[in-house]
């Protein structure tokens, strides 16, 4: 006859020390003497487990009553704040190392969080907010000349008597000075080099306030007319090309043919991402054409505002400047403007865009990445509510708890941190490398891009305050006033339902972070596809495209060069797998290149109307029949189409309806400013329209000039082969040197090469790349926190569950039960986060291409795509909820 | 706080008035079966502690604990004796209750 061990034990454990022995006492005394003589031992046995279960919630409330009378919470002494820290951080690494696999979820995704977001952010930081690496770069603009009625006139190039003109008369600015740019054939040891140069006028390295590491910069007389040769290296070539040689100074080099001394080195900060690429640098010499010719455009200026001189005054001066320019000169400059943006603006142009998007979006991440570590820290916190109810009721001053869950969080924090940070300082270096050096050249800061002090500094603050914010919040709430209701919690089996609430919230928040990525990655994904798609109008695949320069000692004659020109088109040709080569002087798809404004033979219009401007190719005579552009109407050119014959044009299909509104073109004469002599030129064919500019951009109008008539200096070359064009540039070079082995032959590409780096491609490709993986990291984390949340509710309610199964309900029903509960939180997350897409995608508008940022069909696969993931992640805790053993579940109570 | 913990709960009035009853012989057992077997009422053993715990800390109660035999496995007894501010909390509620019970009849079932 003895009273029921267990629930005796269940009693004497939620009693407090001191009260055990008299309550237990009391109860054996009662059930011996008194209750079992009188009801018979079963019935006592049951009137004893009522009495121990009844009694466990008041036996709690006895304990903190007695806990709160013998202990008083002890105040962190000010002595042992660093011993209580260091506890607290062994504690901490000790929690931390109990569930590796939470633990390293968190720190992962904090990390992964981090890492994104400090290498975009620092990349943004560079292009977008830090200053150019130049002295006073606020004060440094680009100069513009231009006709408002044209639709280029921002980029346009000034002339040099404009930019003398200019010069001479600014008070505005305190200098102004030119740069232009092309390449060279650099000769040493007999061994041809094209190389990438810029020239420059005088005054253009003080402008910008460069010291050279070596020598000096270009003197006045150098930048004349006939005045004495030099050059300038950059810092990259002279290490290179000279292994840093410090007497380099003084010695010489050969381009074009020409000995050049060496007057200086630059320092290895300098850069110009407008001429980015440029390995030297040669003083601005111009022609005498180049120097009287008021109407040609091909001088890029830069200017340095004069100190207290603010836009608005330096407009007003321009303003004057044109004004004066058209009363000057009414031909050329009637309706002449000239202005300025900042040099920033001019060098970052159409990546500020992409690079705000692109931040956008990662702090999107970055938001999913908080997200889901908070839920992740807030179910952690639910399943220790009962450890910090024992820690208040054995005394614990709620601060002391407070700092302890501030310590685990913030080493969470500071582990995903530096992990975060490394990372960041990985991916840095991983986009140095993986974009192409004509497009990394072309922004600012790139080439010693590191992660940034203050990007890392905000890092860390991020670090800290998302360990702060998402470990402190629950935490201040887990440290209430009665640590028995916590305690009564395990008992009750149940977390605060509060908690799942917000875990509920977060997830759906991560859904509709992944929705707005997700719809994003996809427009783009849509439009670089259908960009793709676009035809240049001409056939891209095994196409080989290359450069090649006169040889120095046939320049200026004429009948030399023509001669050479088919020599050389002729071996191309016949190299075995090719199938034809032809010549154009400036290949489709890398810019508008030459351009001039026609006459009509007929039209009154007056001359030098600017939307008669026309783009201007040289090619030979099969050029058409290499590219697999059809021919339209009239005829192409021939071999009988030679010098001493009459004078022809092709025209593409663009420009003939806009020559003839309709009618036939072809026999109509046309002429330009720019040829002296004026020779009419007949129209005798037209031709498809093949992409010049960017392939989001309307074709051209396009004039094309036989070579044979139109005798010019480097060309480019298109080969066709057969097959791949893989293996053809070694054979292009062997066949090249056969001819003349001084012969330099360069930016040896294929077509598809230069149709991916294009501007056009590129950008999107980049930004989609980004995006993509911002999605998919968004994806992952809310699938993962939408499992989390399921399957910590199915564990909850597995008693639930188990009387519903042992009531008869089916395995369809109890999955149909967990799916409902799991697809709210995600259909809500999906519904806000198309809500939100719709507003949030028409910041891609520029980067989208015919495809609308409220594309039904985009956000329709990202709906299904996004409910298929979460069904997915919701399957498995229903399944397992379909397991649950209605016996164990009911028994575990 | 005078006034409050001058006011005794229905509860602790009768588990006070078990232990006046009880005279001696009170103590936990004895308590929950007078008060059980009196008002038919159900007590946890937990819940009646609770309120002596309470009735103690009040100054209405003093607890001595008595060494008790082998019918209780060697566990002591804890007796309780009501103290002469319990007496007084018992009799300013009892004439609470006769104040606001004089000249009441409720529909003549008293007579």
């Amino acid at each position: 006859m003895k009273p029921p061990g267990l629930a005796r034990e269940f009693l004497r454990r939620a009693l407090p020390p001191s009260q055990r022995d008299l309550v237990v006492g009391d109860l054996d005394e009662e059930f011996l003497h008194h209750v079992a003589p009188a009801i018979g031992f079963a019935a006592a046995r049951r009137w004893y487990w009522r009495q121990a279960l009844f009694s466990i919630p008041s036996a709690l409330r006895l304990r903190t009553r007695v806990q709160r009378r013998t202990v008083r919470p002890r105040r962190p002494g000010p002595g042992s704040v660093l011993a209580q820290t260091a506890q607290d951080v062994r504690y901490a690494a000790r929690v931390a190392g109990r569930q590796p696999g939470v633990t390293a979820s968190i720190v992962l995704t904090h990390a992964l969080g981090i890492a994104v977001s400090t290498a975009v952010a620092t990349v943004a930081y560079a292009v977008l907010v830090r200053p150019l690496p130049y002295a006073d770069a606020d004060r440094l603009v680009h100069l513009f000349e231009g006709d408002p009625r044209r639709p280029t006139h921002q980029t346009r190039a000034l002339s040099h008597p404009d930019f003398i003109g200019l010069r001479r008369t600014t008070r505005a600015f305190e200098l102004v000075a030119g740069y232009s740019g092309g390449s060279r054939t650099l000769t040493s040891d007999g061994v041809p080099e094209r190389v990438t140069m810029a020239e420059v006028s005088d005054g253009f390295f003080e402008l910008l306030g460069v010291r050279p590491l070596l020598g000096r910069t270009f003197t006045t007389a150098e930048a004349s007319p006939g005045g004495p040769p030099a050059v300038i290296l950059s810092h990259g070539s002279w290490q290179r090309r000279f292994g840093a040689d410090a007497e380099i100074v003084g010695r010489t080099i050969v381009l074009n043919g020409t000995t050049h001394p060496v007057v200086g080195v630059l320092p290895p900060e300098f850069e110009f991402p407008l001429r980015g690429l440029a390995e030297f640098w040669l003083p601005l010499v111009v022609s005498q054409a180049q120097a009287e010719r008021g109407y040609w455009h091909w001088l890029d200026v830069i200017g340095r505002l004069a100190p207290g001189v603010t836009h608005a005054q330096a407009r007003d001066e321009l303003v004057g400047y044109a004004r004066r320019l058209g009363s000057d000169d009414p031909k050329w400059h009637s309706s002449t403007a000239v202005d300025f943006v900042p040099l920033r603006d001019r060098i970052v142009g159409g990546f500020r865009g992409p690079l705000v998007i692109l931040l956008a979006a990662v702090s999107l991440m970055l938001a999913a990445a908080c997200a889901s570590v908070a839920s992740v820290l807030v179910a952690r916190w639910a399943a220790r509510t009962h450890e910090m109810g024992v820690r208040a009721a054995i005394g614990a001053h709620p601060l002391r708890i407070v700092r302890q869950l501030i310590t685990e969080s913030l080493l969470l924090a500071a582990l995903g941190g530096a992990i975060g940070l490394a990372g960041g300082h990985w991916l840095v270096r991983l986009f140095a490398a993986s974009v192409p050096p004509q497009q990394l050249t072309r922004l600012p800061h790139m080439a010693t891009l590191t992660l940034d002090p203050a990007v890392v500094m905000l890092g860390v603050i991020l670090s800290v305050l998302t360990g702060l914010l998402f470990g402190v919040l629950p935490a201040l709430s887990a440290v209430g006033p009665d640590p028995a209701r916590s305690l009564r919690g395990v008992w009750l089996a149940s977390t605060p339902r509060v908690h799942g609430g917000a875990r509920t919230v977060l997830v759906a928040a991560e859904v509709a972070v992944a929705v707005v990525l997700l719809t994003g990655a996809t427009l783009l994904g849509r439009s670089l596809h259908r960009l793709l798609d676009v035809s240049p109008g001409f056939d891209t695949a095994n196409l080989l495209t290359l450069r090649v320069n006169l040889p120095g000692r046939i320049d200026g004659d004429a009948a030399a060069v023509r001669q050479f020109h088919d020599l050389f088109l002729d071996r191309l040709g016949d190299l075995p797998g090719a199938s034809g080569a032809a010549s154009i002087s400036q290949l489709p798809l890398t810019g508008r290149g030459n351009t001039g404004i026609y006459a009509l033979e007929g039209d009154p219009a007056p001359a030098g109307d600017p939307r008669r401007t026309v783009a201007i190719r040289t090619i030979s005579a099969n050029y058409f029949e290499v590219m697999g552009i059809p021919p339209l109407a009239g005829r192409g050119f021939t071999l009988r189409d030679t010098a001493d014959s009459p004078p022809v044009v092709l025209i593409n299909q663009t420009l003939a309806v806009r020559l003839a509104g309709g009618a036939d073109p072809i026999g109509r004469r046309i002429s330009f400013e720019f040829f002296d002599g004026r020779p009419r030129w007949e129209v005798v064919g037209v031709v498809g329209d093949e992409q010049f500019d960017a392939l989001d951009r309307d074709y051209l109008p396009v004039v094309y000039f036989p070579f044979a008539q139109a005798t010019g200096g480097a060309f480019s070359v298109v080969l066709r082969t057969a097959m791949s064009t893989f293996g053809s540039g070694p054979a292009v070079r062997a066949a090249a040197a056969e001819i003349d082995p001084s012969l330099p032959v360069f930016e040896v590409r294929t077509m598809e090469e230069i149709v991916a780096g294009s501007e056009a491609v590129f950008v999107r490709r980049q930004v989609l790349s980004l995006l993509a993986l911002f999605a998919i990291a968004a994806l992952t984390v809310s699938a993962i926190g939408l499992y989390g949340v399921l399957a910590q509710s199915v564990t909850r309610q597995r008693k639930e569950i188990g009387v519903r199964i042992a009531l008869g309900a089916g395995r369809p029903d109890v999955i149909r039960l967990i799916l409902v509960r799991g697809m709210k939180p995600a259909m809500a997350g999906i519904a806000a986060g198309a809500s939100a897409a719709l507003l949030a995608t028409r910041a891609l508008r520029t980067l989208l291409f015919e495809i609308s940022p409220a594309d039904p069909l985009s956000l329709g696969v990202v709906t299904v795509t996004l409910m298929s993931v979460a069904l997915i992640s919701c399957l498995v805790p229903a399944r397992r909820a379909t397991r649950v053993d209605p016996v164990a579940a009911l028994r575990g109570e | 706080m005078a006034g409050r913990s001058a006011y005794l709960g229905e509860f602790e009035q009768v588990v006070l008035l078990a232990v006046v009853r009880l005279k001696d012989g009170a103590y936990g057992t004895n308590i929950r079966r007078e008060i059980e077997t009196r008002t038919g009422r159900r007590v946890t053993i937990g819940a009646m502690y609770v309120t002596l715990d309470r009735l103690a800390e009040k100054g209405y109660l003093r607890a001595r604990d008595a060494p008790a035999g082998e019918i209780r496995g060697g566990r002591p007894r804890r007796f309780f004796t009501i103290t002469a501010s319990g007496v007084a909390a018992l009799e300013a509620a009892r004439t609470l209750q006769s104040r606001m019970w004089a000249g009441i009849q409720l529909r003549g079932n008293r007579s």
